[in-house]
């Protein structure tokens, strides 16, 4: 807040060259000018800078110091990077690696497909402006509920008692019941499934305020062109989006990857540990059998691979952006 | 596909419109049952909705649970905290997030790469991997089982995705408007305030929604660094019908589902200002 | 002028979070500082107790408890901490590692104490109980929980094992509570009814916890097996270990227990039976009262014991501990005697039916009208005819993994019984070796 009050004083004469941001307006004719725009920036980034110090990167580096220890009757014994060598031999760590990449793929990309179905309808000229409204307001419904209450209820919605089985065998006849959350490969399905009805309303805003901002006239101009529907959406509406997914499509994977909680209530990452994700595996190794050290080293490669995986993603994506800077 | 204005074809905006409206109607009833079967759950007696195939007796509904929850002093004391730590969190981080998302998208700094480079990182962080260091810091720091505790923690794991967020929108918002303010005598900040800051108002609801629901359903930081419901919020509370043999099903349906009225309610507001906010048309 | 109006309301939106926040903070101080000033006036020592108990004896059971010790001991004042038990672990492992003292006694499950112990958290009551014999005399030979030799904690209260029924089920079918193996699957496929979508009883195999291991004990005990062997080697992938693998195989591939157990808890078991969707669970008293919760009406009894080749009951406990970074031991050594004491004992044992571990309330079950409480006494004794022991292991939830493991691919159909015990007493034995 401090420094709100000093940085109007440098601020004013700046004008032109920092509205340009980038490197651009740093040339090498006005080196004078360089250290006030620097401070400038620095005012504005730096609470945050600092919140981050004390408050992440001070208990991270905690972390990756509890990934080198070893705690024996209390006393904790320095190991080098012992649990990361037998991390690596670890079938279940691989299991996991492999049931988050599964878990994590499939609900992002359910999230922004159905997210961007509704908001597309939703996004329509309808009859009725208010029935539009209130049908906005009831598919946001899920995300309003708790997690815990949600993966509740869907325990018993799965259950051979519950009523997706009622319907399956009570009204369909069918023979024996779904299994939803027993069968290895099928448990992972209920879990996306349950995932994605949880977490689909915030895609679906986003991309429903997307939408909104997409001016009328290039979808006009499209039409005069004779673009049918699916050409309109697929070289007006994407590419116009196509910044707000990315960011979104991010949000997902960073948030999916590290989800505990639905897992928890839903399978505890049964049957045959096909549902346990490493941020389930970390939980389990940590805080339920107290391996902290072995925890903390699960987390610390978790996050340098996600790291690269993110980079990586963005990477791919911003190319032919022309801003070029969707990344960083 | 956009807009059917062309009333030229009568029939074909009729189709069009039972299209939209039936798919709609379709996609928020598969969607919707859950909910109503939570809702169910929080108005009769759990034995019914047990049994198979679950009876669904009208007049046995009944808003006994959801009254004793909302009469009870503990679960408002619940409501209070959650509510104070999830607005706190909100604040925190929209105030920090805008200034520093103005920071990266305006400004070119020595380190700035860098800096964003480490708050992509920090964005990965799950809650799980620093809970134990946490635990120990809020009890160095004396805010072990307070409000402001879970406030600073909350804000650590949102703030990141605010700023990365933020700096996109603001990005995407053309500089040409602040010059022109600024030539016209506005300050920096008061360029912030009065042009960029109104522009962002969709970007900045959508991240701010977000946040708070993060910090609205932020359960395993609350109970690792509460002990007492002091501090504790709703989570805490719904989590305490979670016992070993037996849960609470028609307290837990029921404080999900009065507790999802507010949210609503916020949201419904924040929409409005969301779809105001796009219409205006200044981005493009 | 809108864009203004937004903008008001978003800014008077911040500033009333802040200043709810800044009021947020001045409470917690105060009442600590407030009950410090206490302490120091009266000079009254605070014991933490870290636990998950309050809902489940009633909270005003519990809160009863607390101010007759208090009553009693009015220089100690016991502040309760009650964590949901799916977050107890988690709670203890976080105090444990943190190095934090705030908890100077706790409730712990067995499958807990070799992680606690690893992180030097928990104290060892041998030598308390050492020296107080008197308070020593008055435990079971059960009760001490003892992991490689050391005391880390004692059992609370005892969880047998045992077929228990829904007594207006069986009354209205006709049916009789089985009293060995063979009539236990005739009386599953009596309860079976495909209209009503009805079983007998379900399997809940989700969990890590403890519940499979139990059902393969509780068989394997009766085909007259073991766990471990007397000197603490693996000894459960034997002839009379896939016997009893075999069993518990074919009652699943008979469709006699609710299928999909696999993705169900123990929690959603209870619920089931406490709704009449399923008839029976192999579960303790405790269990009863439990399911009162759901339905008051509920009436639930005991089969008499079974016997196969052996008999015995499978038994579980939970139990409490003391921090050993404490700096309140002696208070925290006076807590344990109130709540182990003949008066609470008999208390909890008779209106919530938790079988305390202690003489006194094991005793008082000698005379119970119930067939199976009435063996209480003898397993609790140690009867080695009654009891079905299960001690705390060395990173118990890895071993449990690894058994669930053997216990789902036998069930399923993807492994042998021998095939799979041997790989699962292959990651034990490795375990076990580590841990001496």
């Amino acid at each position: 807040m401090r420094d709100e009050g000093t940085a109007p004083a440098a601020a004013p004469a700046t004008g032109q060259e920092t509205m340009n941001g980038e490197r651009t307006a740093a040339g090498p004719g006005r080196p004078r000018r360089l250290p006030w725009r620097q401070m400038n920036g620095y005012y504005f980034v730096g609470p945050a800078i600092l919140f981050f110090l004390f408050v992440s990167i001070f208990p991270l580096l905690r972390t990756i110091q509890m990934s080198l220890v070893d705690v024996e009757a209390g006393v904790p014994r320095f190991v080098g990077i012992r649990h990361y060598a037998n991390l690596v031999q670890d079938p279940w760590f691989w299991n996991s690696l492999s049931n988050v990449l599964t878990f994590t793929v499939s609900s992002v990309i359910l999230h922004i497909s159905m997210g961007m179905g509704l908001a597309l309808l939703l996004n329509e000229e309808w009859f009725n402006t208010t029935l539009r409204n209130f049908m906005r307001g009831l598919l946001i419904l899920p995300w309003v509920f708790s997690t815990a209450s949600s993966g509740l209820m869907w325990t018993l919605l799965y259950h051979p008692f519950g009523l997706l089985n009622y319907m399956w065998v009570g009204l369909l006849g069918q023979e024996a019941p779904i299994e939803f959350l027993a069968k290895p490969g099928l448990a992972m399905a209920s879990v996306v499934a349950v995932n994605t009805w949880k977490s689909y309303p915030f895609y679906m805003i986003i991309i429903l305020g997307g939408l909104q901002a997409i001016p009328a006239e290039i979808y006009e101009a499209a039409k005069v062109d004779g673009a049918n529907a699916w050409k309109r959406f697929w070289h007006v509406t994407l590419p116009q989006l196509r910044p707000i997914l990315i960011a979104i499509s991010t949000i997902d994977i960073i948030t999916t990857v590290g989800h505990v909680d639905l897992i928890r209530m839903l399978t505890r990452g049964g049957p045959l540990r096909s549902t346990e994700t490493v941020a389930y595996y970390i939980y389990k190794t940590a805080l339920l059998d107290g391996n902290l050290g072995y925890g903390a080293a699960v987390s610390t490669l978790m996050l340098i691979m996600l790291a690269i995986l993110i980079i990586l993603y963005l990477r791919v994506l911003s190319q032919g952006d022309e801003a070029g800077e969707t990344s960083f | 596909m956009k807009r059917a204005s062309d009333f030229r074809f009568k029939h074909g905006y009729l189709i069009h419109q039972i299209f939209v409206v039936t798919l709609t109607t379709l996609s928020a009833i598969v969607i919707l049952t859950p909910v109503v079967w939570m809702i169910n759950a929080a108005m009769r007696p759990i034995k019914e909705v047990l049994t198979y195939p679950p009876q669904l007796d009208p007049s046995q509904l009944t808003f006994e649970y959801m009254a004793s929850l909302i009469e009870n002093e503990l679960y408002r004391g619940y409501f209070v905290n959650s509510s104070i730590i999830a607005l706190s969190t909100l604040a925190i981080v929209i105030v920090l997030g805008l200034l520093a998302a103005y920071g990266f998208s305006r400004f070119k700094m020595a380190g700035g790469r860098i800096m964003l480079l480490g708050i992509m990182a920090l964005l990965m962080l799950p809650t799980v991997t620093l809970i134990v260091p946490y635990f120990r810091l809020a009890h160095l720091a004396g805010l072990y089982d307070t409000r402001l505790g879970l406030i600073i923690v909350n804000s650590a794991f949102i703030l990141p995705i605010c700023i990365w967020l933020l700096k996109r929108y603001m990005d995407a918002i053309p500089v040409d408007l602040e010059e022109a303010a600024m030539i016209d005598g506005c300050t920096r900040l008061q360029a912030l305030q009065k042009i960029l800051v109104p522009l962002a108002v969709p970007g900045i609801v959508g991240t701010g929604t977000f946040a708070f629901i993060f910090a609205w359903n932020e359960f395993l930081l609350a109970v690792t660094l509460t002990d007492t419901p002091d501090a504790q919020p709703l989570t805490i509370g719904l989590a305490a019908f979670f016992g070993q043999f037996v849960r609470d099903w028609n307290s837990i349906m029921a404080l999900s589902t009065i507790t999802s009225i507010p949210l609503m309610i916020i949201f419904v507001l924040f929409q409005r200002w969301v779809v105001q906010g796009m219409t205006s048309g200044a981005v493009k | 002028m809108q864009k203004r109006t937004r903008l008001s309301i978003l800014a008077a939106l911040l500033t009333l979070a802040l200043m709810l926040s800044a009021c947020a903070a001045q409470p917690a101080p105060a009442t600590g500082a407030a009950s410090d000033g206490d302490a120091m006036e009266e000079e009254v020592v605070e014991i933490t107790w870290l636990q998950w108990w309050v809902n489940e004896w009633g909270p005003d059971n519990h809160a009863q408890l607390i101010a007759d010790f208090e009553a009693q001991n009015p220089n100690i004042k016991v502040t309760v901490v009650d964590v949901p038990w799916p977050e107890m672990a988690g709670k203890l492992q976080a105090a444990a590692a943190g190095g934090s003292e705030s908890y100077d006694l706790f409730g712990t499950e067995s499958t807990w104490i070799a992680g606690l112990t690893k992180q030097g958290f928990i104290e060892d009551l041998g030598p308390w109980l050492e020296n107080d014999p008197e308070f020593a005399a008055k435990l079971t030979p059960t009760t001490p929980m003892n992991l490689l030799g050391e005391t880390r904690g004692l059992c609370l209260y005892l969880i047998p094992y045992q077929f228990a029924y829904n007594v207006d089920i069986f009354e209205e079918k006709g049916l009789e509570p089985p009293t060995n193996w063979d009539e236990f699957v005739a009386v599953l496929q009596a309860l079976r009814d495909e209209d009503s979508n009805a079983y007998g009883m379900s399997m809940p195999l989700q969990d890590g916890g403890f519940l499979l291991l139990r059902y393969f004990n509780f068989r394997l005990a009766q085909e007259g097996g073991q766990m471990l062997d007397a000197d603490g080697n693996v000894a459960f992938n034997s002839p009379e270990g896939v016997a009893a693998m075999n069993w518990w195989k074919e009652l699943y591939d008979m469709d006699l227990v609710v299928p999909g157990s696999f993705g169900e808890d123990q929690a959603l078991m209870l619920e089931f039976v406490a709704s009449g969707q399923t008839a029976a669970i192999i579960d303790g008293p405790f269990i009863w009262t439990k399911a009162k919760q759901i339905d008051p009406d509920i009436r639930m009894a005991y089969a008499p014991a079974w016997t196969h080749n052996t008999g015995g009951y499978s038994w579980a406990c939970s139990g409490m501990g003391i921090a050993a970074n404490s700096p309140h031991k002696e208070e925290a050594w006076e807590f344990f005697k109130y709540i182990y004491s003949d008066e609470v004992s008999l208390k909890m044992t008779e209106t919530v039916s938790l079988l305390w571990a202690t003489n006194a309330a094991v005793d008082s079950l000698a005379e119970s009208d119930d067939p199976m409480l009435s063996q209480v006494p003898a397993f609790a004794n140690q009867d080695p005819e009654n009891n079905i022991l299960f001690a705390p292991l060395p990173e118990a939830s890895k071993l449990i993994d690894a058994f669930q493991q053997a216990f789902q691919q036998v069930l399923a159909g993807e492994k042998d019984a021998q095939t799979a015990l041997d790989e699962a007493a292959a990651v034990w034995q490795a375990e076990l070796d580590a841990a001496k």
